[in-house]
């Protein structure tokens, strides 16, 4: 029989058990305390989910709009079918379910993405929902959707080489063209937007007349481009053939932009550069006398006339009848120098800081010799873009003050820079008005927003020889011109000739009626006040009617 | 430690506990609401986002005029058709005419009446009278 233990034994162990429950009880409660104030802070360290999801994008890009904030490119949240080959046990099996689920896609296509020797592969993009769909219905292990964004341009090939184009890696689509590359690292944040200063309505009108034009010429291509002379803007940027940036096909030669990066001599264009320049350093007035009477040999070449005069013309005549001789003739009095200075000041010698990746740099002869000053003054022997001699033939009108030329909405006044004096300027408003009034650019005019203007027509070089069946033909027009705002520049690459033009493929037959069918259309959408019955009353204030005689002998003047 | 006290401080315990665990339970409740809107913000988001980008593809000003000539008829304007108001002669002011002409004119329908002659001219224009189609 077990003895019994003393009173005093009994409550001392009591105590002592009694203790040690009470010691686990507050253990216990301390830990449960500690770990209930851990969890209180440290839920703090993470960001609130409310916050998070109120900075959260479902896209990764931003968008880019037009100056009326036109949506032009946009990303949305498409789903991609992807694989992780290593957790795929019946690869056969798995490419035949699949394959059945979804009809676009082949057995072997299949098969050989599933069996592919990596962590991680992508089967294809931009399911549909109902795709989607039947991809889970298979619950195939191993395979799954993943989300990813998908960059739309809802206005396809209207903008595209404005807007430009992405391509797909693994931090999301990234730009290879246009404003997408040029802005890359601003759209990569998804609260950003770019907005440029394109209006998509008038780059409509713009891309249409052109199309119609390049078909009916069958011109291997064209440029169009619609300028604010006033504040630089870029309204509408047109290069033809043009490309879908939604089907990521892959450029060629033949679809570079032709309104910024191709470089080429603009022809007769340059002749109102010569003349503003003459008229503005003293070197000759409108009156002032050519002899273009036979071609001038110079230097081992000839310079002769398309269709000359062979007579003595004024410096007026010079542009209306569009003499080579003549404005060789004004160039040479101009001199290399000076010439060149007011080039530059246009921005014709250096490249233009235009907000795109693909902008050309001019070619400039690197010896400018007597016979090149000489080339320049009928716009041969310096290539420039259409971009820069629309910028360059806005500044004629803009008062003589040139404007940097820009893709984006200016908010603010943009730096401005004098080239020419306003008395110049007035001369050479009336002298394009006269060349549309009386000369190659008649085609372009209309009764509501009267257009001044020049033609040209250059021969393209081949093979380093000028081949006469291959020109460019373009016009470049400012309009209205009793206010003048807005500069338009329209080029044809290698148009044809046809029956209705008398086969003949200058710049007069085809692109000038191009001008002269969308400067009405353009001119409503931009709210230009329609020009009244005396819009052409200015013109007598700055060439009084008696000199006329004086400037024009043939039987119109 | 008396009793009583180790009575309490359990009581107390207990209290915690219940409490911590109603707080714990709607906290979870919470984050489950939360996390619900957030994929609603998210997937409207995307919705919007995809509305956007059909509203964009629908009023493409190609659309737009395709439809514009299909459904109503209307073509791309001609400068012709483009004039100013202030520049349409203007009527030669004569006597007003007595109650009984005016009548007659509202009744043939020469007229659109109740307008100055200049409002009449302006509304005669801006309903196309001169338009081209």
């Amino acid at each position: 029989m077990k003895p019994h233990r003393s009173p005093c034994v009994a409550l001392a162990t009591a105590r002592t058990r009694l203790a040690f429950g009470v010691l686990a009880f507050f253990v216990s409660l301390a830990v449960l305390t500690i770990k209930l104030v851990g969890l209180g802070t440290m839920a703090q360290d993470a960001p609130p989910p409310a916050e998070k999801a109120a900075s959260e994008h479902p896209v990764k890009r931003g968008d880019i709009v037009d100056r009326n904030g036109r949506l032009l490119a946009t990303s949305i949240v498409s789903r991609a079918l992807v694989c992780w080959p290593p957790q795929i046990d019946d690869v056969e099996a798995a490419a035949t379910k699949l394959s059945g689920a979804l009809p676009w896609l082949s057995f072997e296509e299949a098969r050989q993405r599933l069996s592919l020797k990596q962590p991680f592969v992508f089967v294809a993009r931009r399911l549909t929902p109902r795709d989607q769909k039947a991809v889970l219905d298979l619950g195939l292990p191993g395979v799954g959707l993943m989300s990813e964004d998908l960059r739309i341009y809802p206005h396809g090939r209207l903008a595209a080489h404005v807007v430009g184009r992405t391509e797909p890696s693994n931090d999301g689509p990234v730009g290879n063209a246009g404003a997408e590359q040029r802005f890359n690292a601003i759209l990569a944040d998804p609260t950003q937007s770019v907005q440029l200063s394109i209006d998509i309505r008038v780059q409509h009108v713009i891309r249409e007349e052109l199309a119609r034009a390049v078909d009916y010429y069958s011109a291997i291509g064209g440029a169009g481009l619609v300028l604010d002379i006033r504040t630089g803007e870029v309204l509408a940027m047109v290069s033809l053939p043009d490309f879908d940036p939604n089907r990521q096909a892959k450029m060629d030669e033949t679809q570079a932009n032709r309104a910024s990066l191709l470089v080429a001599e603009m022809g007769s264009t340059f002749k109102l550069l010569t003349l503003a320049t003459a008229l503005d350093r003293g070197i000759s007035r409108l009156t002032s006398r050519f002899d273009a009477r036979a071609p001038i040999k110079a230097f081992g070449h000839t310079i002769g006339d398309y269709r000359g005069q062979n007579r003595v013309l004024s410096a007026a005549e010079v542009v209306v009848h569009s003499s080579n001789i003549g404005a060789a003739r004004m160039a040479q009095k101009i001199g290399a120098e000076t010439f060149k200075e007011v080039l530059d000041g246009l921005g014709l010698l250096s490249r233009p800081a235009l907000e795109l990746p693909e902008v050309g740099h001019p070619i400039v002869p690197r010896t400018w010799r007597p016979l090149t000053t000489m080339t320049v003054g009928f716009g041969h022997g310096l290539s420039v873009s259409p971009l820069q001699t629309a910028s360059a033939v806005g500044a004629l009108a803009n008062d003589g003050v040139a404007v940097p030329v820009t893709m984006l909405r200016r908010t603010a006044p943009a730096p401005t820079r004098r080239v020419f004096s306003s008395d110049t300027s007035g001369k050479m408003r009336w002298m394009m008005r006269q060349v549309v009034l009386r000369g190659s650019g008649s085609r372009a005019d209309n009764a509501a927003y009267p257009v001044g203007g020049k033609t040209g027509t250059a021969e393209k070089v081949v093979n380093g020889r000028y081949d006469r069946n291959k020109r460019l033909s373009s016009f470049v027009g400012v309009f209205p011109m009793n206010a003048p705002r807005y500069a338009i520049f329209i080029m044809l690459d290698e148009p044809k000739g046809r029956d209705e033009t008398h086969n003949f493929a200058t710049a007069a037959w085809n692109a000038v009626p191009v001008a002269g069918a969308a400067i009405p259309r353009i001119g409503s959408m931009l709210g230009v006040p329609v020009a009244g019955p005396d819009s052409d009353a200015w013109m007598r204030r700055v060439v009084p009617d008696r000199l006329l005689s004086r400037l024009f002998k043939d039987k119109e003047a | 430690m008396s009793a009583r006290t180790t009575f309490f401080w359990c009581i107390g315990a207990a209290a915690m506990a219940a409490g911590l665990f109603a707080v714990g339970d709607h906290v979870r409740d919470r984050k489950d609401r939360l996390a619900a809107l957030n994929r609603e913000v998210l997937a409207e988001r995307e919705r919007i986002q995809v509305l956007r980008s059909e509203l964009a593809f629908l009023t493409q000003p190609q659309t737009l005029e395709f439809q514009n000539a299909r459904a109503l008829g209307l073509v791309p304007i001609e400068a012709d058709q483009l004039h100013r108001s202030s520049f349409l002669p203007s009527r030669s002011v004569s006597a007003p005419e007595p109650p009984r002409a005016r009548a007659r004119a509202r009744r043939d329908g020469d007229t659109i009446s109740g307008l100055p002659t200049e409002q009449s001219s302006r509304l005669s224009f801006a309903f196309g009278t001169g338009g081209r189609q």
